[in-house]
């Protein structure tokens, strides 16, 4: 793949991340976990994908753009550690946990511990700016909820990567 | 290859999965035990819930509240709580003393400032409702 | 064969979500706080029409509050002792209450009186100006406080120029009284009751378990040293702790005697009266905290009344009709049959 292309499709990837995230704000999952800020890490598929078939470098750069872009378009600051915290933590572990993948976990697994981490990320996030620990109650419930999520995460993954090998967008030596 | 990209599941991602089941349950188990014995402090300021506080060990915390008629000062020390100072005219809110198991009230009338505990379990000892 | 582990684990992990916030259990009784009548209320009531039940008590006690207020502008017992001699009209629930405390005045002698107010206004107990008066001061005020000057004739009352009726003294206890009639008719049939230090018990907590009441500990008042175990009474108690101010090393209480016109010189440190009326024993329990322990013992043995004791030597002693279910619970007391 060319610069120029890896450059085009990173955007690309951002626009679609930003999309997700702006979509996220509209699913009232405060309802349900009334910390303010909560979300449920849609946007996280796209840097899924994005160390899939580019570079962790490259990830990470669409992550912190999203996150940064995110939060001036509709966010606070609050927003901004909330997905900070989650966005990291969730991307280094998928990161860690690629390296055994096919061999001792598939997609599912990896989204689920990544989704898992999200959760987490934010909930130690809360704790930090809302000063209490009482958040932590609502950890069990975001956990338990992470494996369905990484369930289906990792069936559009599946699917992608399906069709990705066609469009020989994988970079070169990909383990997948 | 063709068998590749339909990946079935791994042993590493029940792994993944029992872990986080496991890890919440954790939690949610430790949550229900310490909730089972944790006290609240509460305030009430005319009738309505003005503060809900985790008694502990170590909380050390004064807080200062606009009563009806003056300033409040109510002192939380560990699991127990207390008016320590009143500018109203009746002192009884400060005579009453420390409260700490739960159940127990002490009202500040003029200021209509009430503290309370609560919590999920009531000690063996405790009553319905105390007479004063 | 692997899609179904798969879905044995989304099964197992919608069903503990669910189990996770579905399983919430609604309490099946309402609890308010309020305050009315210068004291802070709380009702608990049990039941499917407890908050309507509860709601409706609330403005029971508002509406008889706005009736029996000696400071509101508005109510008749303000205008009865403004009136300066004139014959007044009241409200037939003014009038009731009025009459109530009459009664209950005659019956404890005078020892609970319901123009006690120039001379508690006089000590000012409970306010900033709280302060011993001279013998003088005291002696203009007295002659006032005399139930028995109070003429009340259907709905009209006469009172003398200056004296002041004040209901205080049994309105929280008449206000428990009409508060439980009002919950038995909306169907609740179990409840707390308390009015500022005026309990109501109403049913059993559970079938052949009678409620817990712990009796306020004059020596530490945010804990109790006894537990009545009761069902379906009223209890009342009168302290020397409630409200009192200290001058010269000395504690002057809030209750007074109408005879000497000084704050209440007594051997008791409290008295609760338990009873099926809670205006009586609220009644009660004054007069019999300012009668002495000797006077007010044989007052309950003639009146049938029950009560428990605290005297200051720090015995405490129970009538008959209450030995089976007092239990003492603090060793800083002795407890003396």
């Amino acid at each position: 793949m060319s610069k120029t292309k890896r450059i085009a499709l990173c955007g690309m990837l951002t626009a679609l991340a930003l999309a997700l995230s702006l979509v996220e704000r509209m699913i009232p999952l405060e309802l349900l976990v009334p910390i303010p800020g909560i979300k449920l890490g849609l946007a996280n598929v796209v840097t899924m994908f994005a160390l899939l078939f580019l570079t962790p470098k490259e990830a990470y750069a669409i992550l912190f753009c999203r996150i940064v872009l995110a939060s001036l378009f509709a966010g606070s600051v609050t927003q901004l550690l909330f997905s900070l915290f989650g966005g990291m933590l969730a991307l280094t572990t998928t990161w860690l946990l690629l390296h055994k993948h096919g061999s001792w976990f598939s997609f599912y697994g990896i989204s689920a511990a990544s989704a898992a981490m999200h959760n987490f990320g934010q909930i130690v996030a809360a704790m930090l700016v809302m000063q209490t620990v009482d958040v932590i109650a609502y950890l069990p419930l975001l956990l338990v909820s992470s494996i369905p999520m990484g369930v289906l995460t990792g069936t559009i993954l599946n699917a992608l990567q399906k069709h990705m090998k066609h469009l020989r967008l994988a970079k070169k030596g990909t383990a997948i | 290859m063709k068998n590749k990209a339909r990946l079935p599941m791994k042993w590493g991602d029940f792994l993944i999965f029992i872990v986080i089941i496991a890890v919440a349950c954790g939690i949610w188990i430790h949550l229900a035990l310490l909730q089972a014995d944790q006290t609240y402090g509460e305030i009430w300021l005319d009738g309505e819930m003005y503060q809900q506080l985790r008694l502990g060990n170590n909380t050390q915390k004064t807080i200062r509240l606009a009563g009806k008629a003056t300033d409040v000062v109510i002192e939380i020390d560990g699991e127990c709580m207390r008016f320590v100072e009143s500018e109203c005219p009746d002192h009884t809110c400060e005579n009453t003393g420390w409260i700490s198991r739960v159940g127990q009230t002490a009202v500040c009338l003029p200021n209509r400032v009430m503290i309370k505990i609560t919590g999920s379990t009531k000690t063996d000892d405790a009553v319905d409702v105390v007479v004063q | 064969m692997r899609k179904g582990q798969a879905g044995i684990v989304l099964a197992a992990a919608l069903a503990m979500l669910l189990t996770g916030c579905g399983g919430k259990k609604q309490p099946d009784y309402v609890t308010q706080d309020f305050y009315a009548m210068d004291t802070a209320m709380q009702i608990t009531a049990y039941g499917e029409n407890a908050q309507d039940a509860v709601n409706e008590s609330i403005s029971y006690i508002n509406m008889l509050e706005a009736d029996i207020s000696r400071t509101r502008e508005t109510s008749d017992i303000y205008a009865l002792n403004q009136a300066e001699g004139k014959r007044t009209e009241l409200s037939e629930q003014a009038a009731d209450i009025l009459q109530d405390a009459l009664d209950l005045a005659a019956k404890t002698e005078g020892f609970f009186d319901p123009t006690i107010a120039p001379l508690s206004d006089l000590w000012g107990i409970g306010t900033d100006h709280a302060a011993v008066p001279t013998q003088d001061e005291i002696d203009t005020v007295l002659p006032l406080v005399d139930y028995t000057a109070v003429s009340l004739e259907g709905t009209t009352a006469l009172i003398p120029a200056a004296a002041e009726v004040d209901l205080g003294g049994i309105g929280k206890g008449y206000a428990a009284d009409h508060v439980v009639e009002i919950l038995k008719q909306k169907n609740v049939d179990k409840a707390i009751v308390a009015l500022g230090g005026n309990i109501y018990v109403l049913g059993e907590k559970e079938v052949d378990t009678p409620w817990t009441v712990g009796i306020t500990d004059p020596d530490d008042p945010s804990n109790y040293f006894a537990i009545l175990s009761i069902t379906d009474v009223a209890v009342v108690t009168s302290g020397d702790y409630e409200r009192y101010f200290e001058s010269n090393g000395k504690r002057y209480c809030h209750i007074f005697d109408p005879q000497t016109g000084y704050s209440a010189e007594t051997d008791i440190r409290s008295v609760t009266v338990v009873s099926q009326d809670s205006a009586s024993a609220d009644a009660y329990s004054t007069a019999l905290f300012v009668m002495g322990y000797d006077a007010a013992r044989s007052f309950c043995q003639e009146n049938r009344i029950e009560a428990v004791f605290i005297c200051d030597d720090h015995t405490v002693h129970v009538t008959d009709g209450l030995k089976d279910s007092f239990t003492l619970e603090s060793t800083e007391y002795t407890y003396e049959e």
